[in-house]
């Protein structure tokens, strides 16, 4: 009030109140495009909830067995489900081991600070169609050759080339450029500057990502079994289509404690990791 | 070494013009400090020296080896000569001492060594010695991360002195230490030109520092020569040609 | 440190340990190998002649002209157009039923974690909100498919759909309660000197901060969940998922081709359209133009 009066006195003109500035037209746009795209996906798939009301009563018969899972499973050690178990376990330390290994490699090449401009555009892209497909296409493609854990692995092993180097990569590209001058004014090679200081550099990262696509590939490697590929899947899909819930709620037991197990270590060790 | 920069010019890509028409001689053995304003040149002048800025046009040469034409394997050989010190240090941070010390060996390992970190005796011998140089051989296995700022940049001269190089070349050494810990280090690298007569070229902001360390002084103004002489003949008057205006408290005091 | 030590060398700490590390590591790779007895690693070597002649095949139905007409079909008038057609037309429904989850995700996810988050929640609460995002997050997709959703939405996308938006609650939980503890506890102090309430920290102070990390996030899952619907269409919860495994497993290399390369273009796509939105998110405007 006293300011306006001030003013006033001073014969200056009577400051306008700026508006409130409408919404950027991107915000707008953004919103109206999510909008959009929604009512388009959800025509797609024909959109409804309407058979959680029609179909409750067949979801309670199934989870009225799930509630009363076969323990057998779980407490014989020799069961079906533990020796598919086994083989998950075994299908992901060694498409792990396998694929970060040669990950690094790769994202040597694939970063612009580790590989000269060509090599790394290549590799970039190269990389970027490999992750664009899912694991799950490369399994079925492997299957055809052999069934069993092979094309499991193999599947595994790329899908982790594909994650591993595109995250190391991008480590490698934020590594801290000072001490790789100095590399370079000692007049060390390309390969020097990568063993010296960027693997030094890049390390806890890396083992942390791997440790990332282990868990990952736990999981992964119980939905490859379900075409062929090895592993508890292989057991889902039996389950599934012979409806025996009870079994099939012993493998969600199983798999859900050894995943909760594996991500709490996993966390564990990338805290100490980082 | 000597080093001899003739009507040497630095444009870099977005149009700046880091060093404009350079034409200077440095002898075997001098130690110059190069002085002037961030901005100045100063960092270009020395980089060009080891081909880490390449020349746009002149001609420069270390030891009679143009630096301009250098590429791949004989760039790499001509920088083995040339030790260099950052000003932020540029250490391996997760690497011990020696592991960053023996960096300076890496021009004279084979492919599988540096592939598997093996050193040679030899090699570490000399690392060994670069340490006890600048005093600090007792945090040897220590992580470099682990040191204070004074420290790490003693390691980063024991690396370079590890190249065993003709040239050593320092860019803003003592920009990131405290005012005793900068004496201390200026006081390491005088003592490495006058034991074993390498060529030094250190950068520095003070004009102060530069005077009671020098042989031979450049001042720097916008990528030109501003004053070239032995230290004593850099007055007040040569200060406010580099920096444009005259000198304050401030700048003494650093 | 006296200076009489100072001028002897120390010696360099052991490398055994790392030695044992390596060696424990490598004999774990092994004996998981040798675990696995009917891995037929004999086999390991036809695989890149076997895979190159497919591959071989696949390009050949990729590369023919999409007027033309496969040999050995049933159906005489059927062309490589009516597979290409087929392959977008449902890998257009991969993709919608990815972005359904993702909102369903989305939607759960985010008032929840606000009820798991340090900042904002008492612990009573955050400790069963953090129990059940880790809860859904352990169950594969597949498997909250096949028991839950099949049954109740029968073999069609929207128990794809479902399944995956109950996974993304979890890990978009899990996500959007960390950006919620990351937030700068500044502006909240202020706010609350303010005097305001709960809800007004949060829609004044905290949501502002958040919310262009979590957009991203969502972005990025949506990204995740294209891969993921191609699990679901193994067990017919809708999408390319099924078509591919019936082709493929039927070794029809030439359509399989083609339902590939479609995933992968599409993917693709997805994944730059994606990636420019969220960096346009993250870092407004000048900042995409100079990466452009």
């Amino acid at each position: 009030m006293s300011l306006a009066t001030l003013e006033r006195a001073d014969g200056a003109p009577k400051q306008v109140r700026p508006a409130k500035p409408p919404p950027s037209p991107l915000l707008i746009g953004g919103v109206l495009g999510a909008v959009a795209a929604t009512v388009v996906a959800g025509w797609a798939i024909d959109f409804s909830l309407a058979p959680v009301i029609e179909q409750w009563p067949m979801l309670t018969m199934i989870l009225e067995e799930v509630v009363h899972p076969e323990w057998a499973e779980i407490t014989d050690p020799s069961s079906r489900l533990w020796i598919a178990m086994k083989e998950t376990a075994a299908i992901a330390v060694i498409a792990t081991f396998v694929g970060s290994l040669i990950a690094l490699g790769v994202a040597l090449l694939g970063s612009k600070v580790s590989a000269p401009p060509a090599v790394f555009r290549v590799t970039k892209s190269v990389m970027s169609m490999i992750r664009s497909l899912p694991d799950m296409a490369y399994a079925l493609v492997f299957v055809a050759v052999v069934t069993g854990p092979l094309p499991g692995i193999l599947a595994l092993t790329i899908f982790n080339i594909g994650i591993v180097a595109k995250l190391t990569a991008e480590s490698i590209d934020a590594v801290d450029p000072g001490p790789l001058e100095a590399l370079d004014a000692a007049g060390a090679t390309r390969w020097q500057r990568a063993r010296v200081a960027i693997v030094p550099a890049v390390l806890p990262n890396y083992a942390s990502y791997v440790l990332y696509v282990f868990e990952l590939n736990i999981r992964a490697s119980v939905v490859l079994g379900a075409v062929g590929a090895g592993g508890v899947g292989q057991l889902i899909m039996l389950y599934f289509n012979r409806a025996d819930y009870a079994r099939l709620a012993a493998v969600v037991i199983v798999i859900f404690v050894v995943v909760i197990a594996i991500d709490l270590l996993s966390q564990f060790l990338r805290r100490r990791l980082v | 070494m000597s080093i001899v920069f003739d009507d040497v010019s630095v444009v870099y890509p977005n149009g700046t013009r880091g060093l404009d028409k350079v034409s200077l001689t440095i002898a075997a053995g001098e130690f110059v400090v190069v002085v002037g304003l961030s901005g100045a040149g100063k960092s270009t002048l020395i980089r060009t020296i080891n081909g880490l800025v390449p020349v746009t046009s002149g001609s420069l040469s270390v030891g009679g080896t143009e630096v301009a034409t250098a590429r791949g394997r004989r760039l790499r050989r001509l920088r083995a000569e040339i030790g260099m010190i950052f000003q932020g240090f540029n250490l391996v941070s997760r690497r011990s001492v020696m592991g960053n010390v023996l960096t300076g060996r890496l021009h004279a390992q084979t492919m599988l060594r540096s592939a598997f970190g093996m050193h040679t005796k030899a090699d570490k011998e000399i690392a060994f010695e670069a340490l006890e140089r600048v005093g600090i051989v007792e945090k040897a296995w220590v992580r470099a991360s682990q040191l204070s700022g004074g420290q790490q940049q003693r390691v980063a001269i024991a690396r370079a002195l590890a190249q065993q190089p003709s040239v050593v070349l320092a860019d803003e050494p003592v920009a990131s230490l405290d005012p005793p810990t900068a004496n201390l280090v200026m006081r390491d690298l005088q003592r490495i030109n006058r034991d074993l007569g390498i060529t030094t070229v250190v950068n520095l902001h003070f004009l102060d520092l530069a005077r009671r360390y020098a042989d031979r002084i450049i001042g720097m103004r916008a990528g030109q020569v501003v004053f070239d002489g032995p230290a004593a003949d850099a007055d007040d008057d040569v200060f406010e040609r580099i920096y444009g205006r005259s000198l304050t408290a401030e700048d003494v005091s650093a | 440190m006296s200076s009489a030590t100072a001028t002897t060398r120390p010696k360099p700490p052991p490398k055994w340990p790392y030695t044992v590390a390596g060696l424990a590591l490598i004999g774990i790779v092994l004996v998981a190998g040798w675990s696995l007895d009917d891995a037929k690693w004999e086999r390991l070597p036809q695989f890149p002649g076997e895979i190159l002649q497919y591959a071989g095949q696949m390009l050949d139905g990729v590369l023919t002209w999409p007027g033309g007409h496969p040999e050995g079909q049933s159906d005489p008038d059927l062309t490589y157009g009516d597979w290409w057609l087929q392959a977008l037309k449902l890998m257009g429904e991969s993709v919608a039923l990815a972005w359904i989850g993702t909102c369903v995700g989305a939607l759960f996810s985010f008032p929840l974690a606000f009820l798991a988050a340090s900042t904002t929640a008492p612990l009573v609460l955050r400790v069963p909100v953090r129990l059940f995002f880790n809860a859904i997050r352990a169950v594969p997709e597949i498997l909250l498919a096949v028991i839950v959703m099949l049954p109740l939405f029968g073999l069609n996308p929207m128990a794809g759909a479902m399944a995956i938006g109950i996974h993304s609650i979890g890990s978009l939980g899990k996500l959007t309660l960390e950006n919620i503890e990351a937030v700068d506890p500044r502006p909240v102090e202020a706010v609350t000197a303010a005097g305001a309430t709960w809800w007004q920290r949060i829609r004044t102070a905290v949501i502002p901060q958040m919310m262009p990390e979590t957009v991203a996030f969502w972005l990025y899952r949506f990204e995740v969940n294209i891969r993921a619907s191609a699990i679901l269409g193994v067990v017919s919860a809708g999408g390319i998922g099924a078509l591919l495994n019936r082709v493929l497993r039927g070794r029809e290399w030439e359509w399989g081709g083609i339902m590939l390369v479609v995933i992968i273009i599409v993917t693709i796509l997805v994944d730059q359209l994606s990636a420019a939105l969220r960096h346009r998110i993250l870092h407004g405007a000048e900042a995409t133009a100079v990466a452009a």
